[in-house]
């Protein structure tokens, strides 16, 4: 019987690599919404580990889809993120191609 | 990834937009301290010009505002040692609302009540200050609702702007009484609608 969460015309070659895993993805939802977010908030909105989320993190950054600051607040160290242009855009494409899938 | 649907992957991106949001929701204290304190203010004002009795208006006025701003203060502090884990544009929208029009509110209610002591000029009449406030409020409402993406508050700004015009062309001692209404049903209530409505998406959020 066939998924109905399958959808024969879905082309995944149209989509974006970087962006098209769940955790990237995820990411990269979290952050188009706000302005920058610590890691720890990341990490929980996104239900992550701490390792698994920082490979991911780092695939985004070498795409220069997320740009990251590191600052220490007090003794602590804080390293937030956020979304650059490019990652913007590429996030707003992904989105496009999604939607063009479903009008088809 | 696990191939779904381009619709099932959109609605996931909506629903992580939309927790993530929730981060930035306005918990309403700022407007019940406020509310309740400029309220308590003008209805002792009206009650003191209505019976002609001296209420010491001036020093219920001093202490409540005193106390109004030590609350605020103790507030701002509080929110800023919690440790902040994401800024928003939304968040820094909303503050800027607030800021401009508190600010635009205490000026034009400060000038039109000292203005005719100030010059011998025609003076507007300080029961003016409520029509002022009033559509100061309103803009503040109806801007804060769209940021927000709150249509009901939004529509206090109408109630604030409909107010206003009552005050301008019913300009009588009873537009303090008017006022203070106003703050209780316009300002209190949504401070508390605002507050259980954050009490109720943080617990949600807690809880998943």
């Amino acid at each position: 019987m066939a998924d109905p969460l399958l959808d024969s015309n879905f082309d995944y070659q149209q989509l974006d690599d970087i962006i098209h895993s769940r955790i990237r993805l995820a990411i990269m939802a979290v952050l188009i919404s706000i302005d920058e977010a610590e890691f720890t908030f990341i990490r929980d909105k996104v239900k992550a580990t701490d390792g698994n989320l920082s490979i991911h993190l780092k695939k985004l950054e070498e795409a220069d889809y997320v740009s990251v600051a590191k600052q220490f607040i007090g003794k602590k160290p804080q390293t937030t993120y956020k979304l650059t242009t490019k990652g913007r855009k590429a996030f707003q494409e992904y989105i496009d191609r999604l939607e063009g899938m479903i009008r088809r | 990834m696990s191939q779904q649907s381009p619709d099932a992957e959109l609605q996931y991106i909506r629903k992580i937009i939309a927790d993530s949001r929730t981060a930035f929701v306005e918990d309403g204290k700022p407007y019940i301290i406020w509310g309740l304190i400029v309220a308590v203010g003008m209805g002792i004002t009206y009650v003191s010009a209505y019976t002609q009795r001296d209420l010491y208006t001036g020093f219920v006025w001093m202490g409540l505002v005193l106390f109004g701003w030590a609350t605020i203060i103790w507030y701002i502090i509080k929110k800023r040692r919690a440790p902040k884990r994401a800024t928003s544009f939304m968040d820094r929208i909303q503050g800027a609302i607030w800021g401009a029009c508190g600010g635009a509110l205490g000026l034009g209610v400060l000038l039109i009540v000292s203005y005719p002591h100030a010059a011998d000029l025609p003076s507007i009449h300080p029961i003016y200050a409520c029509f002022v406030s009033s559509l100061i409020l309103g803009i503040a409402y109806f801007l804060s609702g769209i940021a927000n993406d709150l249509n009901w508050l939004r529509n206090i700004g109408f109630a604030w702007w409909a107010g206003a015009v009552v005050m301008y062309v019913w300009p009588t001692i009873h537009v303090l009484g008017i006022y203070a209404a106003m703050l209780l049903l316009f300002q209190v209530v949504p401070g508390i609608i605002l507050l259980r409505r954050y009490r109720r998406i943080v617990g949600t959020v807690q809880e998943a």
